[in-house]
């Protein structure tokens, strides 16, 4: 029966304690014997949840960097209520400093390895540009810098009106951004996709692999609702952070600060971060040390396929384990 | 396929949306199992009602949000023609209150009988708590005589403040243009994916799919083409976009309507959405303050030049 192949399905692998909290907050720090000296800190984006980096033991990104020897730190941003509607993007800075410093001040160190998945990496090339003394490496994965690229998500975001939404709702709620994200392509990702795992009840291994997806695709936070009228005004629909204008509490974010050593992860199937949201980044930053790694992937895929854990992970744990020695 | 008793065991433990989608795919495969096996038959394929079901169950998890709201919006219209309702209730209450005091006197004399029957005197099974509501629901009768004659359902459109009927003109405009939208919305949705349809089966009627799989591949395949197409359309982005706009603007005014109503009511014991919304931003800028605070202090501390903001 298909209950009794997903009856323990719980996603998240690795164990962790909670180092900080601040509201709905949290700084997460796994639990391991680190051998390299640079602690890795990730930044999620504020839409879903971190755990797909550790969705379960075959896929887990934080158990191979855990294993290569580093000491990694998660920032998890929570679900936001309507308590939570006046967040700004500055607040996400804000406390992104705040556990930068925290695991300085802990581990005895001056900079951080900080790597940014989707939205999280947006954050992060902002946070290393207005910080970048308290960064030593910077990871991007499938990083949204440029908002101008035509795909449809983007198309529709630039015809989306946010203040109305805010307005409406307070905050963009999950099943909201549940039904755009699926509406973006509703054959594939509505229809074929079930179809097949209707084929496939049968295959145990592909049951579970596909209910973990499922429990975090429909495990989704709202965004807070000014956060959201931000993000799609300055990011979407002025593009403003490869033009140069973005400003965090008046404090200019200039992309020509980012000179620290560089990895760029990119999914070529990429339907809501293509590779054009980043090539114009790449090209420009003036760091020296800068690599891109290209997978065959989607914006998930890259994370979660196996394959991409045979190939893309090796090479991209081996370029972080020689920067942080 | 899965097994009807495990269904409730599955609903509890997966994603409601995986659960909806499942099902829905459960029929969709049925039908497209079913059009396959005319197919393989040597049958013609022809544009019919198992394709329109098949359309319901791909895109009822969409609709269904947006027709939520238009059935929503039916709510308000019947919610402030107050006149005929309130009319109503009033005819109802009386006509209630006559009939309660039948059944009570019904009751009463049902009690009595059979109190007498069994030779016992009323008040050994008299209970001090129920004559203690007796008396209490006396005393509120006697107030209601005196206070409750008002002509509500006339006086209803001079009860509200202006600013109600604006927020109700405004979110009924709203719903108009939401519907109409959501109309082409819709039609614009069913007749990409008819057209969809209409090519898989050209390419049906003129291969023969060796199985299953292909038949359904191809089908897909069609039908994510003028989707693709369709979602970037100009028309799809302007009617998209309108559809979305309209609905925010009935949503918002919908609850400014009722929260309007509530803050001219002196009686009224909740704070709004609005008004927790101004103290939770309020609360963000207070902290937003502290921290600042917090960083100088801490700066002082390291000897450090307070006044730097970095």
């Amino acid at each position: 029966m298909l209950i009794e192949k997903i009856r323990d399905i719980k996603p998240g692998y690795s164990e962790f304690e909670v180092a900080h909290e601040d509201w709905m907050f949290r700084l997460l720090h796994y639990k391991s014997k680190p051998k390299l000296k640079t602690p890795l800190l990730i930044c999620y984006a504020y839409i879903n949840r971190p755990y797909i980096l550790d969705l379960h033991k075959d896929v887990s990104v934080v158990k191979r960097l855990i294993n290569a020897g580093l000491d990694v730190w998660m920032v998890d941003w929570g679900y936001p209520t309507l308590a939570d509607r006046h967040l700004k993007i500055s607040d996400y800075i804000d406390y992104l400093d705040f556990c930068v410093d925290f695991i300085r001040k802990k581990k005895s160190v001056d900079s951080v390895t900080l790597h940014g998945y989707c939205l999280g990496s947006t954050l992060s090339v902002i946070y290393a540009s207005l910080y970048p003394e308290k960064i030593r490496n910077l990871v991007i994965q499938t990083p949204p810098i440029n908002f101008d690229t035509k795909n449809t998500l983007a198309i529709w975001a630039k015809y989306t009106d946010p203040v109305r939404v805010s307005r409406a709702m307070l905050n963009a709620t999950g099943d909201f951004l549940n039904l755009a994200f699926l509406l973006v392509d509703p054959i594939r990702l509505a229809v074929e996709k079930y179809q097949s795992l209707l084929d496939n009840l049968d295959n145990e291994k592909f049951v579970r692999d596909f209910f973990f997806m499922d429990y975090w695709i429909f495990d989704s936070p709202a965004i807070p609702g000014k956060v959201y009228e931000e993000y799609i005004t300055r990011w979407y629909h002025r593009n403003e952070l490869i033009k140069g204008e973005y400003d965090v509490d008046g404090r200019k974010v200039d992309l020509n600060n980012i000179k620290m050593p560089t990895l760029v992860l990119v999914a070529e199937r990429d339907h809501i971060t293509p590779p054009d949201s980043v090539m114009s980044f790449f090209e420009s930053i003036p760091s020296k040390d800068k690599k891109l790694l290209m997978s065959e992937k989607g914006h998930i895929g890259l994370t979660v396929s196996r394959s991409s854990h045979k190939k893309i992970w090796v090479e991209a744990v081996e370029w972080i384990v020689e920067r942080s020695k | 396929m899965i097994a009807d008793e495990e269904l409730i065991e599955l609903f509890k433990t997966i994603p409601k949306e995986s659960f909806e989608l499942i099902l829905r795919n459960i029929k969709i495969k049925r039908l497209l199992e079913n059009l396959y096996n005319k197919h393989r038959d040597g049958l013609e394929l022809t544009y019919n009602e198992q394709f329109d079901e098949i359309f319901e169950e791909m895109f009822r998890f969409f609709f269904r949000p947006l027709e939520m709201a238009i059935s929503g919006a039916k709510m308000l219209e019947s919610l402030f023609i107050l006149s005929k309702p309130l009319n109503f209730t009033k005819i109802q209450s009386e006509l209630l209150d006559s009939y309660l005091e039948l059944m009570k006197s019904l009751y009463d004399h049902m009690r009595l009988t059979w109190e007498i029957w069994l030779g016992l005197a009323p008040k050994d099974l008299e209970n001090p708590a129920e004559k203690f509501i007796d008396l209490y629901s006396e005393r509120i009768k006697n107030y209601r005589r005196e206070f409750t004659e008002t002509e509500l359902p006339v006086e209803i459109l001079f009860v509200f403040p202006k600013k109600v009927f604006e927020r109700f003109e405004n979110a009924i405009e709203s719903w108009s243009e939401f519907s109409s939208f959501f109309k082409r919305f819709r039609e614009l949705v069913k007749d990409a994916y008819t057209k969809g349809v209409e090519s898989f089966i050209k390419i049906a009627n003129s291969n023969r799919f060796e199985n299953y799989n292909d038949f359904v591949s191809t089908f897909f395949s069609e039908e994510a083409k003028v989707f693709d197409e369709l979602l970037v359309s100009k028309e799809y982005l302007e009617t998209q976009k309108n559809m979305l706009k309209n609905l925010m603007d009935y949503i918002y005014n919908y609850r400014m309507f009722f929260e309007e109503i509530a803050m001219s009511n002196p009686l009224n014991p909740f704070a709004t959405i609005s008004l927790l919304d101004k103290a939770f931003e309020r609360i963000y800028d207070l902290r937003r303050k502290i921290r600042e605070l917090e960083k100088r202090v801490e700066k002082l501390e390291r000897g450090e030049n307070a006044d730097r903001k970095d």
